[in-house]
């Protein structure tokens, strides 16, 4: 199950911010390596963990196991203010389009040698449940080029926004994602589950009325 | 317009086309220029896999010159071609004499080289990807003589991947209308009018038949496409493409 919390809701829910936090540290810094966003407490956390992003959580026994996070792009986000000259033109502002990042799922949880582990599906399943529910329907993704023939694969609509280009040890290429119902229709079918995986947590569950994504 | 801008629009004709060939085409307009005036895409097949089988399941585009592929999957050269275990080994695109003989199988590998020469094949690009459900594709380019630049390489890599998309969503697209048992032009043509809405009483006068055999079409649909109802079959019949 995904639980969707958003970052104004974090006292409420201390616990599972503070186990995504943990497992930020320990994929990004401790496995890949980004020493920038090494702290000492092993928490890793950014400018962007502000009230505006929405988290989701891939819950595996009540244990935070995999992770996305979910930037609007009418504020400031990673691609805009980070990462501009991976996009040739101006980043995209819009209300339906929100940048995903973060991407991350625990060791234990990434069965198979290459393919798209039942977290990592999960959560893609998640994102795109949530954005038909509400009003989303185009992220913006800074990922390894390999995803983008995935991404073709569960029928999202997907467009460069700029050239790749090398970060660290890993090839980066800028890209939007686009999706509609088929998508979600599409990804439902390679997981082999038809059901929604998403729980929309604190004031999100109020916000978004339960019909928006029950279906 | 800008270089990306041609990329984007580039993009876009590729998922414009509707078959493998017109996909395989626009990839070949783009790389010809640098020489690469052939291609082949496909998954890596099983270790001891036939050639007609390969043919059928591995092969997505067949943009080889007349002859070569079907003699390359006849001869099993898929299976001591260096090109080919490079791209399982690591997951970035290369030149094909970047590939390592396995001196094992050098002088097989050395013939083969030799006869895809005869056949225009002296220098190429291969370009890995990985599948959704984990296996291994590519996209090899080859030509006469190559002049690839530096810049060439990124900008082909991320078209190809593109090409690779359009092509296995095109197969899905063709798998799936194969689910079902094929249906009759009539059949077909009484169910675009009931997915306009008419019912049939209508679609038997557009027709021309009786109103018993427009419904006896429907029926026939409708148990042809795996559906309970009316309403299920048009909806079968319009994700799998046979009506839009």
């Amino acid at each position: 199950m995904i639980k969707v919390i958003s970052g104004a809701d974090e006292s409420v829910f201390p616990d599972i911010f503070e186990q995504a936090a943990i497992l930020r540290h320990s994929v990004f810094v401790e496995e890949m390596g980004w020493e920038d966003l090494r702290r000492p407490d092993g928490r890793e956390r950014d400018q962007f963990d502000d009230a505006y992003a929405v988290h989701h959580f891939c819950m595996r026994n009540d244990r935070v196991i995999g992770y996305i996070r979910m930037l609007p792009t009418l504020r400031p986000y990673l691609l805009s203010e980070v990462f501009p000259d991976l996009c040739e033109g101006a980043p995209p502002r819009a209300a339906n389009c929100y940048e995903l990042t973060r991407y991350c799922v625990a060791p234990a949880y990434r069965e198979g040698k290459r393919g798209v582990s039942s977290a990592g599906s999960e959560l893609i399943a998640g994102f795109v449940e949530w954005g038909l529910a509400c009003g989303v329907n185009r992220v913006i993704l800074e990922f390894e080029p390999m995803w983008v023939l995935r991404a073709m694969q569960l029928r999202f609509l997907v467009r460069p926004l700029g050239f790749q280009q090398k970060i660290g040890d890993q090839q980066i290429v800028a890209t939007e994602v686009t999706f509609d119902k088929r998508t979600l229709a599409t990804i439902r079918e390679f997981r082999g589950h038809p059901y929604p995986v998403v729980e929309f947590c604190g004031q999100l569950a109020e916000q978004i009325p339960r019909q928006a994504y029950a279906s | 317009m800008s270089k990306f801008d041609d990329t984007l629009s580039l993009i876009e004709e590729i998922e414009r086309t509707s078959t493998p060939d017109a996909v395989c085409q626009q990839l070949l307009n783009l790389s010809s220029q640098y020489g690469l005036t052939c291609l082949l895409a496909g998954t890596l097949p099983r270790p001891r896999e036939t050639a007609s089988k390969i043919r059928d399941q591995n092969v997505f585009l067949n943009g080889w010159p007349m002859g070569w592929a079907e003699r390359y999957f006849e001869r099993n050269y898929i299976f001591i071609d260096p090109i080919a275990t490079k791209l399982q080994s690591d997951l970035t695109a290369f030149t094909w004499d970047q590939a390592r003989i396995d001196p094992a199988v050098a002088t097989d590998a050395n013939r083969m080289f030799g006869e895809a020469t005869e056949f225009g094949l002296c220098a190429g690009f291969a370009i890995p990807f990985v599948t959704l459900e984990g296996s291994i594709a590519s996209i090899s380019l080859g030509g006469q003589r190559i002049e690839l630049p530096p810049r060439a390489k990124g900008m082909l890599s991320l078209i190809s991947t593109y090409t690779m998309g359009r092509a296995i969503q095109l197969r899905n697209n063709t798998k799936q209308q194969t689910l079902y048992r094929p249906l009759t032009h009539r059949e077909i043509e009484a169910m675009r009018w009931a997915a306009d809405g008419k019912t049939e009483w209508e679609i038997s006068v557009i027709m021309s038949i009786s109103e018993h055999t427009a419904a006896k079409h429907l029926n026939n649909a409708r148990t042809k496409l795996g559906a309970v109802n009316r309403v299920q079959a048009i909806a079968n019949a319009i994700r799998s493409g046979i009506i839009r």
